[in-house]
C-alpha cells in the first residue's frame, strides 16, 4: 500500500522525463513527436494522480529519504494530505490538458514541438516534485526550475515581440518574488539546526514573534507575487495572453496554486499560529485582489486577459479563506480556522477545474476564429453549442451560482466571514461585516462579467466572417471540457463529502483543526432547481408551450445586421461609469472632416498600478543607471583595476 | 624548497618589467616549473610518512603540461601568428611597474605577518609567496595592455591560488585540480581565439581598441 504509492510517484516522475526526452529524438517528425510527449504526459498524470490517492489515504505522514545531493542537502520526501492534494489536482488536470493539447498543438506544427514538449512536461515534473519535497532548498530549486521552465513556455510564440515583452515581465517578476521566499527560507535557517522542514518546524517553536513575523511577511510577498495578488499581478494578464491555451490553462489553475501551497505549508503548518494582523493582512489583500481583479476583468475583451484578471480575482477569495482561517486560529477558534481553510483549499481545487475549463474554451474558440478579441466574436452558439455549454456551466461556476462548485466554496468562506463578524471586538466588528460585502460584490461583479463574456462571444449575430463559419472543433478538445464541466457540476452536488476530505487535510497539520461537519446547501438547490424544471416542463407540455415558432427578430422594419448589437465594451460601459474614480477611462472621439459618418470613440483606462507604481520605479532605476554610466569607461584595465583595488581593499579590511 | 618559491615569486616581479610577450612567457614557464616541483616537494617535507607519491606525481605532471609545455606553447604560437614583436604597450614605465610590485610583495609580507593569514587555518609557510604571485599576477594584467599579456597575467593568478591551496591541503583531490586546469583551458583557449578575432578586428592587439565596443 505504502510502497505503492511511492513506486507509483516515481514511476509518474520517469514518465515525465521520458516524455521531456524521447520527443527530441522525434523532433523531424512533428506529429509524431506531439504525440509521443502527450502520451508520455498522459500515462505520467495518470499514475500521478493514482500515487496521489494513495498518499492520500496513509493514514500518518511519511518522510523519505531519496539521496544526498550535498552536504546538509538531502532530496527528501514528505508525503502528507496536503502534498497528495495538490499532486491530485495536479495530475488531474494535467491528464485532461494533455487530452486537449494532442489536438490543439497541431495548429503549432510550423514550430518546435518537440521543444514544447520537453518544457511542458519538465515543468508538470517540477511541480509534482514541489509539493512533495522537505528541505528549503531542495524547495527552491525546483521552485526556480519550475519558473524558468514555465518562462520557456510562456514565450513559445517568441518571434511576436509583445510575447518576449510578457515573457521578460513574468521572470522579472517571479524572481522578485523568489527573492523574498530565499531571503525568508535563510533568514529562518539561521535559527534552525539545518533547513529540513522538520528542523525548521522545530525552529520555530522558540522563535521571537518579531522574526516569525519578518520570515511571514517575505514569504507573503514571495508567494503573493506567484500567486498574483494585488499590486503584485501584472504578470498575469501579460503572460496568460501570450503562452497557448493549454499552458495559460496550467500556469492558471495549477502553477499559481503552488504559491498557495507554501503559503499552506510554510505559514500555517511550519510557522505556526501568529498575532492577529497577520490573518487580517491577508484577509485584506485577498479583499483587494478579488475586487481589482473582477473590476479589470470586466473592462477586458481580450477573452484570455479577461480569464487572467478572474485569477486575480479568484486567488483573492482563496486568500480571503486563509487569512480568515489565520485571524481564527490567532484567537484559539480552531474549530472555525478549519473551516475557512477548508473553504479556501476547497477553493483552489474548484477554481483548477473551472479555470482550466474556460480557458481550454477560450482557447478552441480563439484558435477557430483567429483572435482573442470578443468584439469579433458573435453567434458562435449555433455553430459550437457544445463549446458554448461547457462554456456557460464554466461561467455559471466562477459567477458563483448555486448549485455549482464556485459556489459551494464561496458558501463556506461567506459563512465564516459571518462567524468571524460574531467573534470579533470593536472595530474589526466593522471590518469583518464589511468583507463578506465585498465577498458579495465580487460575485456579483464576476457574474456581471460573464454575462457579457458569455453574451457578446456566442450569442447574437455574427459579427465577423470568421465567426459566422465556426465549426465545432473534434471531439479531442470537446471531451476534456465536457468532463471537467461535468466535473463542476460533480464538485458541487458532493460538496459536504469533499470539504469533509479536505478537513481531514488539516486534522493533519494540527490536530486542534476539527470539523465533524460542514453544512452546505447546494443539494437543496439542486433539487430545488430540479423541482422547478421539471415542474415548468410538466406545464410546458399540460398547456402546449412547446410549440416553437422561428422568426426574425422584428426591428421595425428595419433589417438588423451586426453593427447595431450591443458590443462588450459598451455592456460594461456603466460599471466604468460606476466606478471611474478607480478606474479612471478617458475618452477620445476623433472626427473625420472629409467623412461626417466617420466617427471613431474609444475609451481607455489609466491602469493606476503601472502608472502610479511601476512606472516610477521604473523610471527611477533607468535614471540612476544614466548616473551610474560613468563607472563603464569602456577600458578593460579601469575594470581590471577595480577588481584589483577591491582585492586589495578586502585584504586590509580582513587582515 | 625556500629556493623555488623564490624563483616563483622572482620570475613573476620580474614579469612586470619585460615589454616583451615571449620573455615574458619564458618567465612564466620558469614560474610554472618551480611551481610543478612544489607540488611534490611541499607535501613531501610536510607529510613525511604519510606522503603518497603517486598523487602528488600525477598533479605534479599535470601542472607541467598544461601550464609549463601546452599554455606557453598556445601562447607563443599565437604570438608568433600575430607577427607582434613590437613592445607591448604599457599603462606606465617599466620602473614603476616594477617598483608597484615591490611594494605589493611588501604588502603581502605585512599580510602575511598579521593576523589574517597566522590563524591555524590559514597560515603555511608559503602562503606569503602565493598571495604576493596573486596580487602581482593582477597588478601585470592592469599594466600590461596587449591581449596576450592578459592571459599570462591569468595565469601567474592561477599559480599563486595553486600554490596556496597545495600547500594549505599537501594536494587537493584530483578532480579538483582537473576542474581548475580545465578551467583554465578553456578559458586560455577561448581568449586565444578572441585574440585572433580582435586582431582581425583591429590590426592590433591593443586592448585600448576594445573602448569602440561600448555601447
Amino acid at each position: 500500500m505504502i510502497d505503492l504509492g511511492f513506486i507509483l510517484f516515481y514511476l509518474s516522475v520517469g514518465f515525465y522525463i521520458l516524455g521531456a526526452i524521447v520527443p527530441l529524438a522525434f523532433s523531424k517528425n512533428k506529429t509524431l513527436s506531439l504525440k509521443i510527449g502527450s502520451y508520455f504526459g498522459l500515462t505520467a498524470s495518470a499514475l500521478g494522480f493514482m500515487s496521489g490517492v494513495f498518499i492520500f489515504l496513509l493514514p500518518n505522514p511519511i518522510l523519505f529519504n531519496l539521496l544526498v545531493i550535498a552536504p546538509n542537502i538531502v532530496l527528501q520526501f514528505y508525503f502528507d494530505k496536503l502534498c497528495a492534494f495538490f499532486l491530485l489536482i495536479l495530475s488531474a488536470i494535467n491528464f485532461l490538458i494533455m487530452i486537449y493539447s494532442l489536438e490543439y498543438m497541431k495548429s503549432y506544427l510550423n514550430d518546435n514541438i518537440a521543444k514544447f514538449s520537453f518544457f511542458y512536461n519538465l515543468f508538470i515534473c517540477s511541480m509534482s516534485i514541489l509539493f512533495l519535497v522537505s528541505n528549503s532548498i531542495t524547495f527552491l530549486i525546483f521552485w526556480e526550475l519550475m519558473s524558468i521552465l514555465s518562462y520557456f513556455l510562456v514565450t513559445f510564440e517568441y518571434r511576436h515581440q509583445h510575447v518576449r515583452k510578457a515573457g521578460f515581465f513574468y521572470i522579472f517578476m517571479t524572481h522578485f518574488g523568489t527573492v523574498f521566499i530565499i531571503s525568508g527560507l535563510l533568514y529562518w535557517g539561521t535559527f534552525s539546526n539545518g533547513l529540513s522542514f522538520d528542523a525548521m518546524k522545530i525552529a520555530a517553536m522558540h522563535m521571537s514573534m518579531f522574526s516569525k513575523s519578518i520570515i511571514f511577511l517575505c514569504f507573503l510577498i514571495g508567494f503573493g507575487t506567484k500567486a498574483g495578488i494585488v499590486p503584485l499581478h501584472i504578470w498575469l494578464p501579460m503572460a496568460h495572453p501570450s503562452a497557448p491555451s493549454n499552458v495559460s490553462a496550467m500556469m492558471s489553475s495549477v502553477m499559481i496554486k503552488t504559491a498557495i501551497y507554501g503559503i499552506f505549508r510554510f505559514v500555517i503548518d511550519m510557522l505556526g499560529v501568529g498575532p492577529i494582523w497577520w490573518g487580517s493582512v491577508i484577509l485584506f489583500i485577498g479583499i483587494a485582489s478579488s475586487l481589482i481583479g473582477v473590476l479589470y476583468a470586466l473592462m477586458e475583451h481580450d477573452i484570455k486577459k479577461l480569464l487572467a484578471y478572474h485569477s486575480v480575482e479568484n486567488i483573492g477569495i482563496i486568500f480571503m479563506g486563509v487569512g480568515l482561517g489565520a485571524i481564527f486560529s490567532s484567537m484559539s477558534l480552531y474549530t472555525f480556522a478549519a473551516i475557512a481553510y477548508c473553504a479556501s483549499l476547497f477553493h483552489v481545487l474548484n477554481h483548477a477545474v473551472f479555470k482550466s475549463l474556460l480557458f481550454l474554451s477560450a482557447g478552441s474558440i480563439s484558435k477557430i476564429i483567429g483572435t482573442r478579441d470578443m468584439e469579433h466574436y458573435g453567434g458562435l452558439i449555433k455553430n459550437m453549442p457544445k463549446t458554448a455549454l461547457s462554456f456557460l456551466i464554466g461561467s455559471l461556476a466562477i459567477s458563483a451560482i448555486p448549485p455549482l462548485n464556485g459556489f459551494a466554496s464561496e458558501y463556506q468562506i461567506y459563512i465564516s466571514m459571518l462567524n468571524l463578524s460574531y467573534f470579533a471586538h470593536s472595530y474589526w466588528k466593522l471590518f469583518a461585516i464589511l468583507s463578506p460585502v465585498a465577498l458579495i460584490l465580487t460575485g456579483a461583479l464576476a457574474a456581471a462579467c460573464f454575462v457579457k463574456a458569455f453574451s457578446v462571444s456566442f450569442l447574437a449575430l455574427p459579427r465577423s466572417s470568421e465567426a459566422k463559419n465556426a465549426k465545432e472543433p473534434n471531439l479531442m478538445i470537446i471531451l476534456p471540457e465536457a468532463i471537467l464541466a461535468f466535473s463542476c457540476i460533480l464538485l458541487g452536488l458532493l460538496a459536504s463529502n469533499i470539504l469533509f476530505y479536505i478537513s481531514k487535510i488539516l486534522l493533519q497539520i494540527d490536530s486542534n483543526f476539527n470539523v465533524v461537519y460542514f453544512q452546505t446547501t447546494n443539494l437543496l438547490f439542486f433539487i430545488i432547481f430540479g423541482i422547478f424544471f421539471s415542474l415548468s416542463i410538466i406545464f410546458g407540455k399540460i398547456f402546449g408551450l412547446f410549440e416553437i415558432r422561428k422568426v426574425p427578430t422584428w426591428g421595425c422594419g428595419i433589417s438588423l445586421n451586426s453593427k447595431m448589437e450591443y458590443t462588450a465594451a459598451s455592456f460594461s460601459q456603466p460599471i466604468r461609469r460606476t466606478y471611474s474614480f478607480f478606474l479612471r477611462p478617458h475618452r477620445k472621439i476623433t472626427l473625420n472632416p472629409a467623412k461626417p459618418l466617420d466617427i471613431l470613440f474609444s475609451e481607455d483606462l489609466k491602469p493606476p498600478f503601472t502608472t502610479y507604481l511601476y512606472s516610477p520605479i521604473r523610471k527611477f532605476i533607468l535614471n540612476f543607471s544614466i548616473k551610474m554610466r560613468f563607472l563603464q569607461s569602456g577600458y578593460v584595465h579601469f575594470y581590471l583595476a577595480y577588481i584589483f583595488i577591491t582585492l586589495v581593499v578586502l585584504l586590509l579590511w580582513y587582515r | 624548497m625556500d629556493f623555488l618559491s623564490f624563483i616563483f615569486l622572482i620570475s613573476a616581479l620580474w614579469m612586470l618589467q619585460t615589454r616583451n610577450v615571449t620573455k615574458s612567457v619564458y618567465l612564466l614557464i620558469l614560474q610554472s616549473l618551480s611551481l610543478s616541483i612544489l607540488m611534490i616537494g611541499i607535501p613531501m617535507i610536510s607529510l613525511g610518512y604519510d606522503f603518497n607519491l603517486f598523487h602528488s606525481a600525477i598533479a605534479a605532471i599535470l601542472t607541467f603540461c598544461v601550464k609549463v609545455v601546452f599554455l606557453p606553447f598556445i601562447i607563443l604560437r599565437v604570438n608568433k601568428k600575430l607577427r607582434s614583436n613590437d613592445l607591448v604597450p604599457m599603462n606606465m614605465s617599466q620602473g614603476l611597474s616594477l617598483l608597484i610590485g615591490i611594494f605589493l610583495i611588501g604588502f603581502s609580507q605585512v599580510l602575511n605577518s598579521s593576523g589574517f593569514f597566522s590563524t591555524s587555518h590559514l597560515s603555511s609557510g608559503y602562503s606569503f609567496f602565493a598571495i604576493s604571485s596573486i596580487l602581482i599576477g593582477c597588478f601585470y594584467m592592469l599594466s600590461h595592455r596587449a591581449l596576450l599579456c592578459q592571459i599570462i597575467g591569468i595565469i601567474v593568478m592561477e599559480n599563486g591560488i595553486f600554490l596556496y591551496s597545495v600547500s594549505l591541503t599537501n594536494g587537493m583531490p584530483l578532480i579538483f585540480e582537473f576542474g581548475t586546469f580545465f578551467d583554465l583551458l578553456v578559458g586560455v583557449l577561448v581568449m586565444g581565439i578572441m585574440t585572433n578575432y580582435i586582431h582581425g578586428l583591429f590590426e592590433s592587439t591593443d586592448t585600448e581598441n576594445l573602448t569602440e565596443l561600448k555601447g
